[in-house]
């Protein structure tokens, strides 16, 4: 029924490259909270779990729907996943076990998910958000949204969870007790967001090519932008310093070293290319990041003053449709819209060379 | 790049049947897999195509423009739909009886990435044929539905006498020119009507038939009379101190035949006519005759043809309004074989409407520029669709162009070649200003 990988394998000086075709887009990408596990979530509804622990293993392919895989988010325990698929389920996906159906969403498509290691759940269901517990029961449901819910995050500690729709955010304090939110308006509609590692910013993308950054200690809020596109991924710089966002030609960020909110125009961070940067992502402990052009094309960039950059593929076809870092950053795990998955394992020294300023 | 999905808008009012047609265009045999986006209120039994409830959230854009509300919904469920690796030849958006399908339409052109995966191919509205004419009068989401339409479906016409379903085909034209009518009963619409319309594809912009610029019917009656030789027309004071008049010969005295003749003569009636004093000759052909009517009790004017046979004569007002008659030469009344009363224009005061101008010769592109530029600016809320074929002086190709309010979408066409140059241009829109955009266009000729 599934197409069988084909598996290939290539070890260079500093780091190793192991790649798949799967023929279904990739959807999703991400390493669960053990490092020990990757997943890539497809358009053909499977789910794709790998060890990064073995050299050269074989992907496990777990199919959950006819249709396709929507979000995929590290689950909140140490190994697994949390998907949402277009069969309105959301599931969670053990690498070694499989997946066990942990709710079915009523109103909408479970599109937005997140967990949080200290137990935690959210999943968008329209303009509701479920919370589950690490059990899969319900234990609150967030209601009622403005409009559909367009993002979830929850802050460094998970006591806040942050929830974009039109208009602007919601914001929950989950101390168990029931309340109204605090809403953070701003017109138009709110996508994708973050929050700083000191949980005092809430970045949103929006619709309208920008971004919109809130101070939560300041109760001041600015945009941020415009790009050329639309933002799909938002990543901070492993000190937390930077704001890296994708949709403009080059990787553009954003300092928030200061804690005073940004100058709206973006620091070009990475090389100038005629094709649009479709994502990117910054490394979990150095100063750098990955960032994947709409051509195929894919780079590190290392976010000093003057940047290092390093291409990771000679000849790029398809644009790269999602990236992710492995916890410890050694492992840069991603594919594209044809379904070539890839995983590189860095040699930790050489990536510091590259991230190092002088 | 791979192929855009086509997505197929439908609208319709209250009760018009589109659960019934989309159910039909589902059932079908057309071997196509087809996605449909329904509102949280639909009730539709088919289960072995994809339906997807959505719930028609729109938002504004750009600071709260009219012109950029779209519904971020769509963007979102499209944008699902598009990471399948098994794709939909067709998506169908039905929206709510009260919707307006501005915003639908204007998603497919505000955000990038649904353009880039799915091409809205046409909006089709659906009316009942019965209950339509006070729908429209009592609701203007009904107006916007018929002026944003490519298709326009006139359901249950089994409802309805002629006379009812005539005067809501007119009423329907004068508020949109544009748009192909279909008449159906128990929404049995093929779906060829429905799909495939090419509604805002701009090389099918260069189809638009030349028909769909004419005006509404601006004479009230049309008989048909046995010309031997000549006859009088003798009139009293009636309504207007003058009145238009064409005659044309006609091939037989029935209907059919009369609504051809129709068609074919009623753009003479906007252009200017030649002014007839009492006693002149009216003589069949291109002219539109107009014939004076005043100081005086009663007024005579002559019929005169060089071939004996059947002609219609058209009458901007009816002959009872004037107490008119025809006599032979011998003073012997001469019967009218057969006639038919046209509903004069603006027998609504709908304001939705659509504006069809045209202009011999070449455009001066920097003026049409600017022209078109403060025009969007300042009317774009109120110009739900225009659609055109330029002129631009020193391009060898037409320019076609489609918008939607301030959205504006325009390429170059086909070569003019040897063809004598002219421009045409749509307006369907409220309260729109014929005068000023007929003037507007003209200060854009090429000198």
């Amino acid at each position: 029924m599934f197409l069988q990988p084909t598996t290939g394998s290539k070890a260079v000086s500093d780091h190793r490259l192991d790649s798949w075709i799967v023929n279904a887009p990739l959807t999703g990408v991400c390493v669960d909270r053990s490092g020990q596990f990757a997943a890539f979530a497809g358009g053909d509804g499977c789910v794709r779990t790998v060890s990064l622990l073995e050299p050269e293993s074989s992907l496990s392919v777990w199919p959950l729907t006819e249709g396709a895989v929507l979000a995929l988010a590290p689950d909140c325990q140490e190994r697994g996943f949390l998907c949402g698929a277009d069969d309105s389920a959301l599931y969670q996906v053990h690498p070694l076990d499989g997946p066990r159906e942990l709710a079915l969403l009523t109103r909408s498509w479970p599109d937005q998910l997140v967990a949080h290691p200290c137990g935690l759940r959210a999943v968008s269901d329209g303009p509701e958000v479920r919370l589950l517990d690490t059990k899969g029961r319900l234990v609150n449901v967030l209601a009622e949204h403005p409009s559909t819910v367009a993002g979830l995050a929850f802050d460094d500690r998970g006591r806040r969870l942050a929830v974009s729709h039109y208009n602007g955010v919601s914001l929950w304090t989950l101390d168990g007790r029931s309340g109204a939110p605090q809403r953070l308006c701003h017109r138009g509609s709110h996508l994708d967001l973050t929050w700083s590692r000191n949980g005092r910013f809430l970045v949103t993308a929006t619709q309208e090519k920008t971004l919109h950054v809130w101070d939560l200690v300041a109760g001041q809020d600015a945009t941020l932008g415009p790009c050329i596109n639309k933002v799909k991924a938002l990543s901070w710089s492993a000190d937390g310093s930077w704001l890296l966002a994708s949709g403009a030609d080059t990787v553009s960020g954003w300092s928030f070293s200061n804690d005073r909110l940004p100058a709206a125009a973006p620091h070009m961070l990475g090389r100038y290319s005629e094709h649009l940067i479709g994502n990117v992502c910054a490394n979990p402990s150095l100063a750098l990041a990955a960032a994947g052009y709409n051509d195929g094309g894919l780079e590190l960039v290392s976010l000093a003053v003057q940047p290092q950059r390093r291409s990771l593929v000679s000849a790029p076809s398809t644009p790269i449709a999602g990236l992710a870092w492995s916890p410890n950053g050694d492992h840069l795990l991603g594919g594209d819209k044809d379904g070539r998955l890839f995983a590189y394992r860095f040699d930790t020294d050489s990536l510091a060379r590259l991230a190092c300023t002088d | 790049m791979t192929q855009r999905v086509p997505v197929t808008v439908l609208t319709g009012f209250l009760g018009s049947g589109k659960t019934t047609l989309l159910n039909r265009i589902l059932t079908e045999n057309h071997g196509q897999r087809i996605a449909v986006i329904e509102n949280e209120f639909g009730e539709i039994g088919v289960d072995q195509e994809l339906v997807i409830n959505a719930d028609e959230e729109i938002f504004e854009m750009n600071n709260g423009c009219i012109c950029c509300t779209v519904r971020g919904d769509l963007i979102r469920i499209l944008g699902n739909l598009v990471k399948r690796r098994d794709k939909f030849d067709r998506i169908l958006v039905e929206t709510t009886g009260l919707a307006d399908p501005g915003p639908v339409a204007q998603t497919f052109f505000v955000d990038d990435e649904t353009r880039e995966s799915f091409d809205l191919d046409g909006v089709v509205t659906l009316v009942d044929a019965k209950h339509a004419e006070l729908q429209l009068d009592n609701s203007e989401e009904a107006a916007s539905q018929i002026a944003f339409a490519d298709v326009i479906i006139i359901n249950k016409i089994d409802l309805v006498d002629t006379d009812a379903l005539d005067a809501l085909k007119r009423r329907l034209r004068s508020m949109n020119l544009m748009a192909r009518i279909e008449q159906v009963e128990m929404a049995d619409a093929p779906m060829e009507q429905v799909l495939n319309v090419g509604g805002f594809d701009l090389d099918r912009a260069l189809e638009i038939k030349p028909s769909f610029l004419e005006p509404e019917y601006a004479f009230e009656w049309g008989g048909v009379l046995r010309l031997d030789g000549k006859a009088n027309f003798r009139l009293q004071n009636g309504p207007d101190p003058v009145m238009s008049a064409v005659l044309e010969p006609i091939r037989a005295a029935t209907t059919e035949a009369l609504m051809e003749t129709a068609e074919r003569v009623y753009t003479r009636f906007s252009a200017p006519g030649e002014v007839l004093q009492p006693g002149a000759t009216i003589s069949p052909g291109e002219t539109l005759w107009t014939l004076t009517l005043t100081d005086a009790d009663q007024y005579e004017y002559t019929l005169e043809a060089d071939q004996p046979g059947l002609y219609a004569l058209f009458t901007e007002h009816t002959p009872e309004e004037f107490n008119a008659g025809f006599y032979g030469d011998s003073g012997a009344d001469i019967d009218v074989a057969m006639e038919h009363f046209f509903n004069p224009e603006h027998t609504h005061d709908d304001t939705v409407g659509s504006i069809a101008l045209e202009l011999d010769g070449e455009i001066d592109g920097t003026a049409l520029n600017a022209w078109m530029g403060q025009l969007l600016q300042t009317r774009g809320p109120d110009i739900f669709r225009m659609k055109g074929i330029l002129a631009i002086a020193g391009e060898e190709r037409r320019f076609v162009f489609q918008g939607v309010h301030m959205l504006f979408d325009g390429q170059p066409g086909k070569a003019w070649g040897d063809q004598p140059r002219s421009s045409r241009l749509v307006f369907i829109g409220r309260n729109l200003n014929e005068t000023e955009l007929e003037q507007g266009l003209r200060n854009c000729r090429a000198r």
